[in-house]
């Protein structure tokens, strides 16, 4: 490292240690400049006791935040010497028992924490009488064996702020979270095409009917059933007699891959691979064959997305070969090189796979018709929906059967939804 | 897909505290600039401005464009302000109506287009907040600005209502600075919990109370230059470049480091001879500005004879090779005071023959910190006296001057050198460089002297002084400072230069021709230039050299060069108002002779406190009042509702009130655990208040449980808490 790097290096170091933010130090040199330009070089009354106000003030925030950020410290004690073990799901909200002080009666101060490490993790400070209880929400399955968050008292004017920095160990496990009912729902509709049901194949004729529910098509209802009994009964295919055979699943870890790992574990804990699965995820030393295994694999992938799809070739030779006739893939709703290895492994199967993903997008942005657009800010809609159709055309590619969940409805994509984002 | 409104970083409460702020902050710009109807529109405007920015903001009006509008504003406010007064579209307007209303479209277009691009910035960036303290700052400095440079006098508005009332205006405009540097801090502030803001706005009041309290008496020293070193501040900039530079060219050094808050004034005499052995060739080519440095008070009329008061600091008297320094070896210049008088009387060594001079008493207040005492030439005794205003004067003390009262034609016949001057005395008031052309100068021009007068040396001396007047241009525009000799450089060359060069080179042509002669430098006060009473202010631009000759049995004589060439500038008229101001000051009259001088208002703080009292006893009142009646409303006939809702004033009184978006079954549910009876009791108003007409037993249920949930409250809070509760008196505005 040059000189001028390792001067420029401790110079942040320095600055860092500083409580003062950007704002403040504007604020602090232009009084300190109008006040020894003004102030005092041409004896401004009005300058000069306001600059003192304002660099008063400065001092006073500067000074009440160091103070606090002692005072924080040394409260903090032993409570991030705790090993902290938890188990949760993504997006379940987590209290860590980390409890802080509020300095409810100190004025100009106010605290703020994140997390470092790991990424991922939303924690936020709930009031709990004079104290702040630190609750986290995950956003993405893993294993955290340590945290390191990054605690800022700050002044209410924004003028100083300084951050404490901490380690605490953990054993953390983050599940990806269960998909809802409305899911089941999505891969109802898909029943003709292999996936309507853990026990049995409903490939017969509408024989069948139950109680209609949410998303059922309306041409199925028995009008005349309803106009005796007022209830909405809904025809249903008969189903099969033969029980659905075992599938393989495959996890591939990538990008934006936590809506379908939550996909994943739906399939798992439902059954819908089947009653003796082989399942793999990338990074896992084996094959799951029961869903506990198999889960654990789809959270330990969350370390191997830069591999996706690297384990396709072991998959084929740690797999009986009639199994192979029904493959799941379960994939991430990103591109990458995965998306070349799966094409190349999907061309070796006796029979075309089914490839499941699933988004979290908003399907529908709002309407900023007009003159809006002229002047409004988009909303922070992620754009990664608008690469599904072309994700969608290179997965049909490898000549398997895709279907898109999208995750927050439980409804399918279809073309018609496909179009539409082609459209975006 | 509904869109949520875009986070405001601040509450709608701290939004309207801003906008007063920014109102404020206009009004006071546009006091000095626009008609009452602008100052109201402008004010307005930017009060609307800011809260139509948050409006906006939670709207995501896109940054970039919000800013564009107001550039847009602000270009409309110019052309339509102008286009309001061209056209002839509203003829029928008279002309008054037509300036008013151009004055209100543009102000208003301006200020609040101004403030709306502000405001988008900031809640954009908090950087730009830095901004808007600025503009609210500025805003109040920019009105105030005409007391700077020590006018007090200025703005006449303030100042003459603070003098009249026996209140020095510094204090007003200290106070204005306080309260606009508090009210621009608010415009910092972000969303916050109530509590928190409230806690830290009052220690915001404490702090800038703590600033004023303590820095309403501090003197401001502000750095004047005047280009010859007079000034504290010079002096120190001298020593400071001498330390690293030519050490060799020091004199005694150093300025004295005043005791100012003692009231009494005045110096701690160490200083002396003040480090002038500074090459004095290097001063600004401009002229300085015409700051107040110091007021003179005389206690007898005194009328100058050449229209000039020369007001001496120190004397130049030692030639060191290159020119004239202060003299450090503590032999000669005795006749010159240069320390501050603390506790007694200083008196110069008896040089001057008094039969010759008139005694001249006044009094010296300096606002300027100077290194040696400045008096009326030639001061011969020094007296301490009280500092009437510590805040003001920097230093006072009283002076006896001796002033020639005798014509110089009188003095004609007499030699310059005493007699009885010792050869070393003799030889360090005639030392002259080692240049023969100075002797060569001065015999041609004496080769004309009447032969009545060739052997006089005041004669000698005059001549000498006619020339230099005659062939001599005055000008800051050279320096000859590099020079080795600069009034050699001066003198030889195109005889161009300032009173420095014209001091040194007569005082050398004197020299050369057995005068004893050495310079003095203070201040040069024209008569003409200044009002009519007993006091003179002194200012910057009047600073000055001037060489000193000394006659054989009377002493040493002012003897100023008045060049008939200059191209400088006559200089400003000195204020009288801020002159005779300033002289009663020094008096001791507080209110600087605007005020019947027995005035001795005091801010009215019980008054003001008294009222604060009563505004806050009133608005205490008025809680509890409403507060009384709805817990009685339900004896007095208010039906289901008022009952349910006197009870819930009680939980809102100890912050147990419903949340936003809070159904009244899950606020009833999460007090159970307190209040097992109030689900059951909010089931039952529901029913009542939704369900129409209901029997009376159901209204009997709903009063059991109402008296039920209030025991049950009751039991489950702690005494204090409770008391908090029933001293509260606006719980109640949060129940819903």
């Amino acid at each position: 490292m040059s000189r001028a790097r390792r001067t420029l290096h401790w110079a942040r170091r320095l600055v860092g240690y500083l409580p003062l933010s950007w704002a403040g130090l504007a604020v602090g040199l232009g009084a300190a400049f109008t006040l020894s330009r003004y102030g005092l070089d041409q004896a401004d009354f009005t300058l000069r006791a306001g600059c003192f106000v304002v660099l008063a003030v400065l001092g006073c925030a500067m000074l009440f935040v160091l103070l606090g950020a002692l005072v924080f410290n040394l409260s903090l004690g032993q409570a991030l010497k705790r090993h902290l073990e938890h188990d949760l799901d993504v997006g379940a909200d987590l209290s860590t028992g980390l409890r802080i002080p509020r300095f409810k009666w100190w004025p100009f101060i106010d605290i703020s924490l994140e997390w470092l490490d790991p990424p991922g993790f939303e924690p936020r400070l709930v009031v709990d009488g004079g104290q702040y209880v630190e609750q986290v929400t995950a956003v993405e399955r893993g294993r955290i064996f340590g945290i390191t968050r990054r605690f800022t008292i700050r002044d209410v004017f924004g003028l100083s702020a300084f951050s404490l920095i901490k380690h605490q160990t953990a054993a953390i496990r983050v599940a990806p979270a269960m998909g809802d009912t409305e899911l089941a729902v999505a891969l109802r509709h898909s029943s003709g095409d292999g996936y309507s049901h853990p026990s049995g194949k409903p490939v017969g004729e509408m024989i069948e009917m139950r109680r209609y529910s949410a998303g059922d098509p309306l041409r199925f209802v028995l009008w005349k059933a309803y106009a005796r009994t007022r209830k909405l009964l809904v025809r249903t295919p008969e189903r099969a007699l033969m029980p659905q055979p075992s599938a393989v699943g495959y996890f591939v870890a990538g990008e934006r891959d936590e809506p379908t790992a939550s996909t994943t574990r739906y399939f798992l804990e439902r059954g819908l691979l089947g009653q003796s699965f082989s399942f793999v995820a990338d990074g896992a030393p084996g094959i799951a064959t029961n869903t506990a295994d198999a889960l654990e694999a789809v959270i330990d992938s969350v370390h191997h997305r830069a591999h996706g799809g690297e384990g396709l070739d072991r998959l084929a030779a740690a797999v009986d070969p009639r199994q192979l006739g029904h493959c799941v893939f379960f994939v991430p709703a990103s591109d990458g090189p995965w998306l070349d290895r799966l094409a190349a492994f999907s061309r070796t199967l006796p029979a075309p796979p089914s490839i499941v993903l699933a988004v979290d997008d908003e399907l529908e942005p709002p309407s900023r018709g007009g003159t809006r657009r002229w002047w409004q800010e988009a909303p922070t809609v992620s754009r990664e929906l608008s690469k599904l159709p072309a994700l969608y055309d290179r997965l049909r590619a490898t000549g398997g059967e895709v279907r898109i969940v999208h995750r927050p409805t439980g409804r399918l994509i279809g073309p018609v939804e496909l179009d539409a984002l082609r459209r975006l | 897909m509904k869109r949520t409104l875009r986070p405001g970083r601040e509450s709608a409460g701290i939004a309207r505290m801003q906008a007063l702020v920014y109102g404020l902050a206009a009004a006071l710009y546009l006091a000095r600039i626009a008609t009452p109807v602008g100052l109201a529109a402008g004010a307005a405007c930017a009060a609307i401005a800011v809260l139509l920015a948050r409006f906006m903001w939670r709207r995501h009006l896109k940054v970039g464009v919000g800013v564009a509008i107001a550039a847009v504003g602000g270009v409309a406010a110019t052309l339509f302000g102008d286009w309001f007064l061209d056209t002839s579209l509203f003829s029928s307007l008279s002309a008054r109506t037509t300036i008013v209303a151009a004055d209100a479209l543009y102000f208003g277009l301006l200020c609040g287009s101004v403030t709306f691009g502000l405001r988008l910035l900031a809640a954009w960036r908090q950087i730009f907040s830095v901004l808007e303290v600025a503009l609210v700052v500025g805003s109040a400095a920019y009105t105030f600005l005409d007391h700077r440079n020590l006018n007090i006098h200025r703005p006449r508005f303030l100042a003459d209502w603070a003098l009249s009332q026996g209140i020095d205006p510094a204090l007003i405009l200290q106070g204005l600075g306080v309260i606009t540097a508090l009210m621009a801090i608010v415009l910092l502030v972000r969303a916050q919990r109530l509590s928190k803001l409230l806690i830290s706005l009052f220690a915001l009041l404490i702090v800038g109370g703590a600033v004023y309290w303590f820095s309403k008496d501090v003197l401001i020293e502000m750095e004047v230059v005047t280009g010859l070193g007079l000034t504290d501040q010079e002096q120190k900039d001298k020593d400071k470049g001498k330390s690293e530079g030519d050490k060799g060219e020091d004199g005694k050094g150093g300025g004295s480091e005043k005791d100012k808050g003692d009231g009494k004034g005045g110096s701690d005499g160490k200083g002396g001879g003040g480090g002038s052995g500074k090459n004095p060739f290097g001063g600004s080519s401009q002229q300085p500005p015409p700051h107040p440095v110091a007021v003179a008070v005389f206690h007898d009329d005194l009328e100058s004879k050449n229209g000039i008061l020369y007001f001496r600091q120190q004397v130049l008297s030692h030639y060191d090779g290159n020119h004239l320094v202060v003299d450090d070896s503590g032999d000669y210049d005795k006749d010159v005071l240069t320390e501050f008088p603390q506790t007694q009387t200083l008196a110069a060594a008896p040089v001057q023959r008094e039969a010759f001079f008139t005694r001249v008493p006044t009094s010296m207040y300096l606002l300027v910190d100077h290194p040696q005492p400045l008096a009326l030439s030639s001061s011969v005794q020094l007296t301490p006296t009280e500092n009437p205003n510590p805040s003001r004067f920097v230093a006072a003390y009283g002076v006896i001057s001796l002033v020639l009262s005798t014509d110089y034609r009188r003095l004609v016949g007499r030699g310059s050198v005493d007699p009885e001057w010792s050869p070393e005395r003799v030889e360090h008031y005639l030392k002259t460089p080692d240049d023969p052309r100075y002797a060569a100068l001065a015999e041609e021009i004496l080769r004309d002297i009447d032969p009545r007068f060739a052997g006089d040396d005041l004669m000698k001396a005059l001549m000498i002084k006619r020339y230099l007047e005659v062939e001599g241009f005055y000008t800051r525009t050279v320096k000859y400072k590099s020079d080795e000799d600069p009034a050699a450089a001066f003198l030889f060359g195109d005889k161009r230069g300032y009173c420095v060069h014209f001091a040194h080179s007569a005082a050398h042509l004197f020299r050369s021709q057995g005068i004893a002669a050495r310079v003095a430098i203070g201040y040069a006060v024209d008569t003409n230039a200044r009002g009519e009473g007993s006091s003179v202010l002194i200012l910057a631009d009047r600073a000055h050299a001037w060489p000193e000759i000394h006659i054989a049995g009377v002493g040493w004589l002012p003897f100023d060069i008045y060049p008939q060439r200059s191209d400088e500038k006559p200089p400003q008229l000195v204020e009288r108002s801020l002159e005779s101001m300033l002289g009663e000051m020094a008096r001791g009259d507080k209110t600087g002779g605007i005020g019947d001088g027995d005035s001795d208002w005091a801010m009215p703080w019980a008054t003001i406190g008294w009222s604060i009292l009563a505004i806050f006893g009133l608005v205490l009142l008025v809680g509890y009042v409403v507060r009384g009646l709805r817990l009685l409303r339900p004896a007095l006939g208010g039906g289901h509702a008022a009952a349910f809702v006197a009870l819930l004033d009680g939980f809102s009184a100890v912050g147990l009130q419903r949340a936003t978006d809070e159904t009244r079954e899950r606020h009833a549910q999460r007090l159970a655990a307190l209040v097992p009876s109030l689900p059951p009791l909010t089931q039952l108003h529901l029913r009542l208040a939704l369900g129409g007409p209901a029997p009376a037993e159901l209204h009997a249920e709903l009063r059991r449980l109402c008296a039920a949930s209030r025991a049950e409250f009751r039991g489950a809070l702690p005494i204090w808490r409770r008391a908090v509760g029933i001293l509260n008196p606006y719980g109640w505005v949060r129940t819903r």
